[in-house]
Protein backbone atom coordinates (compact mmCIF):
# COMPACT_ATOMS: atom_id res chain seq x y z
CA UNK A 1 0.00 0.00 0.00
CA UNK A 2 1.54 3.31 -1.05
CA UNK A 3 1.43 6.43 1.12
CA UNK A 4 -1.35 8.12 -0.80
CA UNK A 5 -3.53 5.04 -0.46
CA UNK A 6 -2.72 4.75 3.24
CA UNK A 7 -3.51 8.45 3.75
CA UNK A 8 -6.82 8.03 1.94
CA UNK A 9 -7.78 5.09 4.18
CA UNK A 10 -6.68 6.99 7.25
CA UNK A 11 -8.85 10.02 6.35
CA UNK A 12 -11.78 7.74 5.69
CA UNK A 13 -11.54 5.62 8.84
CA UNK A 14 -10.06 7.91 11.55
CA UNK A 15 -12.80 10.58 11.70
CA UNK A 16 -15.47 7.94 12.16
CA UNK A 17 -13.54 6.26 14.95
CA UNK A 18 -13.20 9.68 16.57
CA UNK A 19 -16.94 10.20 16.13
CA UNK A 20 -17.51 7.14 18.30
CA UNK A 21 -15.51 8.95 20.99
CA UNK A 22 -17.62 12.09 20.42
CA UNK A 23 -20.82 10.06 20.84
CA UNK A 24 -19.51 8.40 24.01
CA UNK A 25 -18.56 11.81 25.42
CA UNK A 26 -21.98 13.22 24.61
CA UNK A 27 -23.69 10.33 26.35
CA UNK A 28 -21.39 10.42 29.40
CA UNK A 29 -21.77 14.20 29.80
CA UNK A 30 -25.52 13.95 29.11
CA UNK A 31 -25.17 16.46 26.27
CA UNK A 32 -27.63 14.46 24.18
CA UNK A 33 -30.41 16.21 26.16
CA UNK A 34 -29.45 19.50 24.51
CA UNK A 35 -28.28 18.00 21.24
CA UNK A 36 -30.30 14.89 20.38
CA UNK A 37 -30.01 15.51 16.65
CA UNK A 38 -26.27 16.03 16.79
CA UNK A 39 -25.90 12.70 18.59
CA UNK A 40 -28.15 11.11 15.95
CA UNK A 41 -26.02 12.66 13.22
CA UNK A 42 -22.82 11.40 14.84
CA UNK A 43 -24.16 7.87 15.26
CA UNK A 44 -25.60 7.90 11.74
CA UNK A 45 -22.25 8.93 10.24
CA UNK A 46 -20.55 6.04 12.04
CA UNK A 47 -23.22 3.57 10.86
CA UNK A 48 -23.10 4.96 7.32
CA UNK A 49 -19.32 4.65 7.26
CA UNK A 50 -19.52 1.03 8.49
CA UNK A 51 -22.00 0.15 5.75
CA UNK A 52 -19.96 1.87 3.02
CA UNK A 53 -16.70 0.34 4.24
CA UNK A 54 -18.28 -3.10 4.16
CA UNK A 55 -19.70 -2.50 0.67
CA UNK A 56 -16.38 -1.13 -0.58
CA UNK A 57 -14.45 -4.16 0.59
CA UNK A 58 -17.03 -6.76 -0.38
CA UNK A 59 -17.19 -8.33 -3.81
CA UNK A 60 -20.86 -9.33 -3.42
CA UNK A 61 -22.21 -5.87 -4.34
CA UNK A 62 -22.12 -4.00 -7.61
CA UNK A 63 -20.81 -0.45 -7.98
CA UNK A 64 -24.37 0.66 -8.71
CA UNK A 65 -25.63 -0.76 -5.42
CA UNK A 66 -22.80 0.91 -3.51
CA UNK A 67 -23.58 4.22 -5.22
CA UNK A 68 -27.24 4.00 -4.17
CA UNK A 69 -26.20 3.44 -0.56
CA UNK A 70 -23.69 6.32 -0.78
CA UNK A 71 -26.23 8.77 -2.23
CA UNK A 72 -28.94 7.72 0.25
CA UNK A 73 -26.49 8.05 3.15
CA UNK A 74 -25.32 11.43 1.91
CA UNK A 75 -28.92 12.67 1.65
CA UNK A 76 -29.74 11.54 5.19
CA UNK A 77 -26.48 13.09 6.46
CA UNK A 78 -27.37 16.44 4.81
CA UNK A 79 -30.88 16.37 6.29
CA UNK A 80 -29.46 15.62 9.72
CA UNK A 81 -26.94 18.48 9.39
CA UNK A 82 -29.83 20.87 8.69
CA UNK A 83 -31.52 19.47 11.77
CA UNK A 84 -28.36 20.07 13.81
CA UNK A 85 -28.16 23.68 12.61
CA UNK A 86 -31.78 24.21 13.66
CA UNK A 87 -30.97 22.58 16.99
CA UNK A 88 -28.07 25.01 17.48
CA UNK A 89 -30.36 27.99 16.78
CA UNK A 90 -32.87 26.66 19.32
CA UNK A 91 -30.10 26.04 21.83
CA UNK A 92 -28.62 29.52 21.54
CA UNK A 93 -31.94 31.36 21.67
CA UNK A 94 -33.41 29.22 24.47
CA UNK A 95 -31.14 31.02 26.91
CA UNK A 96 -32.55 34.38 25.81
CA UNK A 97 -36.36 34.43 26.07
CA UNK A 98 -36.39 38.02 24.76
CA UNK A 99 -34.88 36.82 21.49
CA UNK A 100 -36.56 33.43 21.24
CA UNK A 101 -39.38 34.41 18.90
CA UNK A 102 -37.19 36.74 16.88
CA UNK A 103 -34.58 34.01 16.54
CA UNK A 104 -37.10 31.52 15.17
CA UNK A 105 -38.46 34.09 12.76
CA UNK A 106 -34.99 35.03 11.55
CA UNK A 107 -34.03 31.37 11.15
CA UNK A 108 -37.01 30.87 8.82
CA UNK A 109 -36.27 34.04 6.89
CA UNK A 110 -32.56 33.32 6.61
CA UNK A 111 -33.30 29.79 5.37
CA UNK A 112 -35.78 31.17 2.84
CA UNK A 113 -33.42 33.85 1.54
CA UNK A 114 -30.48 31.44 1.34
CA UNK A 115 -32.64 28.90 -0.52
CA UNK A 116 -33.56 31.57 -3.06
CA UNK A 117 -29.86 32.48 -3.44
CA UNK A 118 -28.91 28.81 -3.78
CA UNK A 119 -31.57 28.20 -6.45
CA UNK A 120 -30.53 31.36 -8.31
CA UNK A 121 -26.89 30.24 -8.24
CA UNK A 122 -27.90 26.76 -9.44
CA UNK A 123 -29.92 28.19 -12.32
CA UNK A 124 -27.12 30.49 -13.44
CA UNK A 125 -24.54 27.69 -13.54
CA UNK A 126 -22.54 27.45 -16.74
CA UNK A 127 -19.97 24.89 -15.76
CA UNK A 128 -18.18 22.10 -17.58
CA UNK A 129 -20.34 19.94 -19.80
CA UNK A 130 -20.36 16.61 -18.01
CA UNK A 131 -23.08 14.02 -17.60
CA UNK A 132 -26.31 15.50 -16.29
CA UNK A 133 -26.67 13.34 -13.17
CA UNK A 134 -23.19 14.15 -11.87
CA UNK A 135 -23.61 17.82 -12.71
CA UNK A 136 -26.97 17.89 -10.90
CA UNK A 137 -25.41 16.26 -7.85
CA UNK A 138 -22.63 18.87 -7.72
CA UNK A 139 -25.04 21.77 -8.22
CA UNK A 140 -27.29 20.39 -5.44
CA UNK A 141 -24.31 19.85 -3.16
CA UNK A 142 -23.12 23.41 -3.78
CA UNK A 143 -26.60 24.80 -3.11
CA UNK A 144 -26.76 22.89 0.18
CA UNK A 145 -23.30 24.21 1.15
CA UNK A 146 -24.45 27.78 0.45
CA UNK A 147 -27.49 27.39 2.73
CA UNK A 148 -25.64 25.58 5.54
CA UNK A 149 -22.63 27.90 5.46
CA UNK A 150 -24.90 30.94 5.25
CA UNK A 151 -27.04 29.85 8.19
CA UNK A 152 -24.01 29.25 10.39
CA UNK A 153 -22.45 32.60 9.45
CA UNK A 154 -25.77 34.33 10.06
CA UNK A 155 -25.99 32.77 13.52
CA UNK A 156 -22.42 33.83 14.35
CA UNK A 157 -22.94 37.40 13.10
CA UNK A 158 -26.27 37.71 14.90
CA UNK A 159 -24.75 36.44 18.14
CA UNK A 160 -21.81 38.74 17.75
CA UNK A 161 -24.03 41.78 17.30
CA UNK A 162 -26.12 40.97 20.35
CA UNK A 163 -23.09 39.91 22.38
CA UNK A 164 -24.61 36.53 23.17
CA UNK A 165 -22.39 34.15 25.06
CA UNK A 166 -22.13 30.57 23.91
CA UNK A 167 -21.56 27.41 25.80
CA UNK A 168 -18.33 25.70 24.83
CA UNK A 169 -19.80 22.64 23.14
CA UNK A 170 -22.40 24.68 21.22
CA UNK A 171 -19.66 26.86 19.79
CA UNK A 172 -17.53 23.79 19.05
CA UNK A 173 -20.40 22.21 17.12
CA UNK A 174 -20.86 25.38 15.04
CA UNK A 175 -17.14 25.66 14.45
CA UNK A 176 -16.82 22.08 13.22
CA UNK A 177 -19.87 22.29 10.98
CA UNK A 178 -18.87 25.75 9.74
CA UNK A 179 -15.35 24.71 8.74
CA UNK A 180 -16.70 21.69 6.85
CA UNK A 181 -19.49 23.67 5.15
CA UNK A 182 -17.06 26.45 4.12
CA UNK A 183 -14.52 24.09 2.55
CA UNK A 184 -17.30 22.07 0.93
CA UNK A 185 -18.67 25.28 -0.56
CA UNK A 186 -15.32 26.10 -2.18
CA UNK A 187 -14.63 22.57 -3.43
CA UNK A 188 -18.10 22.02 -4.87
CA UNK A 189 -17.98 25.46 -6.51
CA UNK A 190 -14.66 24.57 -8.19
CA UNK A 191 -15.80 21.09 -9.23
CA UNK A 192 -19.11 22.43 -10.57
CA UNK A 193 -17.18 24.98 -12.63
CA UNK A 194 -14.47 22.71 -14.00
CA UNK A 195 -16.22 19.34 -13.95
CA UNK A 196 -16.05 16.41 -11.50
CA UNK A 197 -12.86 15.01 -13.06
CA UNK A 198 -10.85 18.16 -12.38
CA UNK A 199 -8.32 17.04 -9.74
CA UNK A 200 -11.16 15.10 -8.15
CA UNK A 201 -8.86 12.94 -6.01
CA UNK A 202 -7.10 15.99 -4.55
CA UNK A 203 -10.38 17.74 -3.77
CA UNK A 204 -11.75 14.55 -2.28
CA UNK A 205 -8.72 14.33 0.01
CA UNK A 206 -9.13 18.00 0.99
CA UNK A 207 -12.77 17.41 1.91
CA UNK A 208 -11.94 14.26 3.85
CA UNK A 209 -9.14 16.05 5.71
CA UNK A 210 -11.53 18.90 6.53
CA UNK A 211 -14.07 16.47 7.91
CA UNK A 212 -11.30 14.97 10.03
CA UNK A 213 -10.49 18.47 11.35
CA UNK A 214 -14.17 19.09 12.10
CA UNK A 215 -14.44 15.88 14.12
CA UNK A 216 -11.27 16.82 16.00
CA UNK A 217 -12.79 20.24 16.77
CA UNK A 218 -15.94 18.57 18.14
CA UNK A 219 -13.87 16.19 20.21
CA UNK A 220 -11.70 18.97 21.68
CA UNK A 221 -14.70 21.18 22.51
CA UNK A 222 -16.66 18.31 24.03
CA UNK A 223 -13.63 17.34 26.11
CA UNK A 224 -12.84 20.84 27.37
CA UNK A 225 -14.62 21.91 30.55
CA UNK A 226 -17.17 24.69 30.47
CA UNK A 227 -15.57 27.93 31.72
CA UNK A 228 -17.45 29.10 34.78
CA UNK A 229 -19.06 32.54 34.72
CA UNK A 230 -17.38 34.84 37.16
CA UNK A 231 -20.07 35.63 39.71
CA UNK A 232 -21.05 39.29 39.95
CA UNK A 233 -20.65 39.28 43.72
CA UNK A 234 -16.90 38.82 43.42
CA UNK A 235 -16.47 42.04 41.45
CA UNK A 236 -14.12 44.11 43.63
CA UNK A 237 -15.48 47.33 45.01
CA UNK A 238 -12.93 49.47 43.17
CA UNK A 239 -14.55 48.35 39.93
CA UNK A 240 -17.54 50.49 40.78
CA UNK A 241 -15.29 53.44 41.40
CA UNK A 242 -13.69 52.78 38.04
CA UNK A 243 -17.07 53.28 36.41
CA UNK A 244 -17.29 56.73 37.94
CA UNK A 245 -13.73 57.59 36.90
CA UNK A 246 -14.44 56.44 33.39
CA UNK A 247 -17.52 58.65 33.33
CA UNK A 248 -15.52 61.69 34.48
CA UNK A 249 -12.82 61.03 31.91
CA UNK A 250 -15.38 60.70 29.14
CA UNK A 251 -17.24 63.82 30.26
CA UNK A 252 -14.04 65.90 30.21
CA UNK A 253 -13.10 64.85 26.68
CA UNK B 1 -16.20 32.31 -13.48
CA UNK B 2 -17.37 35.36 -11.50
CA UNK B 3 -19.71 33.13 -9.53
CA UNK B 4 -16.82 30.81 -8.73
CA UNK B 5 -14.76 33.70 -7.38
CA UNK B 6 -17.69 34.95 -5.28
CA UNK B 7 -18.31 31.51 -3.78
CA UNK B 8 -14.62 30.84 -3.07
CA UNK B 9 -14.30 34.32 -1.53
CA UNK B 10 -17.39 33.63 0.62
CA UNK B 11 -15.86 30.36 1.70
CA UNK B 12 -12.55 32.04 2.64
CA UNK B 13 -14.40 34.81 4.47
CA UNK B 14 -16.38 32.34 6.54
CA UNK B 15 -13.23 30.36 7.34
CA UNK B 16 -11.48 33.57 8.47
CA UNK B 17 -14.53 34.53 10.52
CA UNK B 18 -14.60 31.10 12.16
CA UNK B 19 -10.88 31.33 12.88
CA UNK B 20 -11.32 34.72 14.58
CA UNK B 21 -14.29 33.42 16.52
CA UNK B 22 -12.28 30.41 17.68
CA UNK B 23 -9.47 32.72 18.79
CA UNK B 24 -12.03 34.48 20.98
CA UNK B 25 -11.74 37.81 19.23
CA UNK B 26 -15.38 38.07 18.21
CA UNK B 27 -17.27 37.04 21.29
CA UNK B 28 -17.27 38.44 24.81
CA UNK B 29 -15.06 36.75 27.34
CA UNK B 30 -16.57 35.47 30.55
CA UNK B 31 -14.15 37.57 32.58
CA UNK B 32 -15.91 40.68 33.84
CA UNK B 33 -12.85 42.24 35.45
CA UNK B 34 -12.15 44.63 32.55
CA UNK B 35 -15.76 45.74 32.20
CA UNK B 36 -15.08 49.21 33.63
CA UNK B 37 -12.81 50.11 30.74
CA UNK B 38 -15.51 49.31 28.21
CA UNK B 39 -18.43 51.41 29.45
CA UNK B 40 -19.14 54.56 27.47
CA UNK B 41 -20.76 57.62 28.95
CA UNK B 42 -24.20 58.47 27.58
CA UNK B 43 -25.88 61.78 28.36
CA UNK B 44 -29.53 60.97 28.30
CA UNK B 45 -30.80 64.56 28.50
CA UNK B 46 -28.49 65.66 25.70
CA UNK B 47 -29.86 62.90 23.52
CA UNK B 48 -33.41 63.90 24.36
CA UNK B 49 -32.65 67.52 23.51
CA UNK B 50 -30.94 66.49 20.31
CA UNK B 51 -34.00 64.59 19.19
CA UNK B 52 -36.55 67.06 20.52
CA UNK B 53 -39.44 67.53 18.12
CA UNK B 54 -39.90 71.11 19.34
CA UNK B 55 -36.30 71.94 18.48
CA UNK B 56 -36.73 70.35 15.09
CA UNK B 57 -39.83 72.42 14.40
CA UNK B 58 -38.07 75.57 15.61
CA UNK B 59 -35.08 74.88 13.34
CA UNK B 60 -37.36 74.08 10.43
CA UNK B 61 -39.23 77.36 10.90
CA UNK B 62 -36.23 79.61 11.49
CA UNK B 63 -33.58 78.23 9.08
CA UNK B 64 -33.49 78.29 5.30
CA UNK B 65 -34.35 74.90 3.85
CA UNK B 66 -30.80 74.07 2.75
CA UNK B 67 -29.27 75.04 6.08
CA UNK B 68 -31.98 73.16 7.96
CA UNK B 69 -31.14 69.96 6.07
CA UNK B 70 -27.45 70.41 6.88
CA UNK B 71 -28.15 70.96 10.59
CA UNK B 72 -30.62 68.10 10.64
CA UNK B 73 -28.05 65.79 9.06
CA UNK B 74 -25.52 66.72 11.74
CA UNK B 75 -28.14 66.14 14.46
CA UNK B 76 -28.97 62.68 13.14
CA UNK B 77 -25.32 61.65 12.91
CA UNK B 78 -24.69 62.88 16.45
CA UNK B 79 -27.78 61.03 17.68
CA UNK B 80 -26.55 57.85 15.96
CA UNK B 81 -23.33 58.12 17.94
CA UNK B 82 -25.31 58.36 21.16
CA UNK B 83 -27.34 55.32 20.24
CA UNK B 84 -24.23 53.37 19.31
CA UNK B 85 -22.84 54.14 22.76
CA UNK B 86 -26.06 52.98 24.36
CA UNK B 87 -25.92 49.77 22.33
CA UNK B 88 -22.34 49.13 23.44
CA UNK B 89 -23.31 49.68 27.05
CA UNK B 90 -26.23 47.32 26.60
CA UNK B 91 -23.86 44.58 25.41
CA UNK B 92 -21.68 45.11 28.47
CA UNK B 93 -24.65 45.11 30.80
CA UNK B 94 -25.82 41.93 29.13
CA UNK B 95 -22.65 40.22 30.30
CA UNK B 96 -23.18 41.57 33.79
CA UNK B 97 -26.77 40.32 33.72
CA UNK B 98 -25.68 36.90 32.49
CA UNK B 99 -23.25 36.59 35.35
CA UNK B 100 -25.90 37.75 37.79
CA UNK B 101 -28.60 35.36 36.60
CA UNK B 102 -26.41 32.40 37.51
CA UNK B 103 -26.29 33.66 41.10
CA UNK B 104 -27.54 31.37 43.85
CA UNK B 105 -29.47 34.30 45.28
CA UNK B 106 -32.92 34.16 43.67
CA UNK B 107 -33.45 37.93 43.79
CA UNK B 108 -30.11 38.64 42.10
CA UNK B 109 -30.75 35.91 39.53
CA UNK B 110 -34.17 37.39 38.70
CA UNK B 111 -32.76 40.91 38.41
CA UNK B 112 -29.97 39.53 36.21
CA UNK B 113 -32.47 37.81 33.93
CA UNK B 114 -34.50 41.00 33.67
CA UNK B 115 -31.35 42.94 32.85
CA UNK B 116 -30.43 40.42 30.13
CA UNK B 117 -33.89 40.68 28.56
CA UNK B 118 -33.93 44.46 28.69
CA UNK B 119 -30.40 44.78 27.33
CA UNK B 120 -31.26 42.50 24.41
CA UNK B 121 -34.39 44.47 23.60
CA UNK B 122 -32.44 47.71 23.80
CA UNK B 123 -29.77 46.28 21.52
CA UNK B 124 -32.38 45.30 18.97
CA UNK B 125 -34.09 48.64 19.29
CA UNK B 126 -30.76 50.43 18.88
CA UNK B 127 -30.09 48.54 15.66
CA UNK B 128 -33.37 49.74 14.22
CA UNK B 129 -33.01 53.31 15.48
CA UNK B 130 -29.49 53.65 14.09
CA UNK B 131 -30.83 52.45 10.75
CA UNK B 132 -33.55 55.08 10.87
CA UNK B 133 -31.08 57.78 11.91
CA UNK B 134 -28.76 57.01 9.02
CA UNK B 135 -31.72 57.08 6.65
CA UNK B 136 -32.61 60.43 8.24
CA UNK B 137 -29.07 61.69 7.69
CA UNK B 138 -29.32 60.78 4.01
CA UNK B 139 -32.82 62.27 3.72
CA UNK B 140 -32.95 65.01 6.37
CA UNK B 141 -36.58 65.85 5.64
CA UNK B 142 -37.82 62.48 6.95
CA UNK B 143 -39.68 62.55 10.29
CA UNK B 144 -38.15 60.27 12.91
CA UNK B 145 -39.13 59.46 16.49
CA UNK B 146 -36.22 57.67 18.14
CA UNK B 147 -36.54 59.62 21.37
CA UNK B 148 -38.39 56.68 22.92
CA UNK B 149 -35.07 54.89 23.14
CA UNK B 150 -34.20 57.24 25.98
CA UNK B 151 -37.03 55.82 28.09
CA UNK B 152 -35.90 52.28 27.38
CA UNK B 153 -32.37 53.18 28.41
CA UNK B 154 -33.55 54.83 31.62
CA UNK B 155 -35.48 51.68 32.51
CA UNK B 156 -32.37 49.57 32.03
CA UNK B 157 -30.26 51.91 34.14
CA UNK B 158 -32.85 51.42 36.87
CA UNK B 159 -32.39 47.67 36.65
CA UNK B 160 -28.64 47.99 37.05
CA UNK B 161 -29.26 50.18 40.07
CA UNK B 162 -31.43 47.49 41.64
CA UNK B 163 -28.78 44.89 40.94
CA UNK B 164 -25.97 46.95 42.46
CA UNK B 165 -28.07 47.75 45.53
CA UNK B 166 -28.56 44.01 46.11
CA UNK B 167 -24.82 43.41 46.05
CA UNK B 168 -23.57 46.62 47.58
CA UNK B 169 -26.34 48.26 49.58
CA UNK B 170 -23.92 50.88 50.88
CA UNK B 171 -22.86 51.99 47.42
CA UNK B 172 -26.24 52.53 45.90
CA UNK B 173 -26.83 53.43 42.29
CA UNK B 174 -23.32 54.37 41.35
CA UNK B 175 -23.35 52.19 38.26
CA UNK B 176 -26.46 53.73 36.68
CA UNK B 177 -25.16 57.15 37.60
CA UNK B 178 -22.18 56.50 35.41
CA UNK B 179 -24.20 55.32 32.40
Amino acid sequence: MNFRRFFWYYLWIAPHLLQIAVAVLMIRRKLFRDFPLFLSYTLFEVANFSALFWLYNSSRFTVEQSTYVYVAGDAIGIALRFGVIHEIFENVFRQYPALNQLGRLLFRWATGVLLVVAVAVALSTTGADTDRVTAALFVTSRAISIVQCGLLMFLLLFSRYFGLSWRNYVFGTVLGLGVYASVQLATTAILTQFGPNFRSETFNLILMATYHCSVLIWLVYFLSPEPALRPVKTVPSHDLEGWNQELQRLLQQ
Amino acid sequence: MTLLFILVAASLFSLAFLFLAAKGRLFPANDLSDITTQVKSVDLEAFRNLMSADDEEYLRASLPSRQFRSVQRARFLAAAQYVNCVATNAAILLRLGEAARSSSDAAIAAAGQELVDTALRLRLYSLMVVGKLYVGAVMPGVKLSPAAIADRYQHMSGLVGRLSRMHYPSRTARIPASL
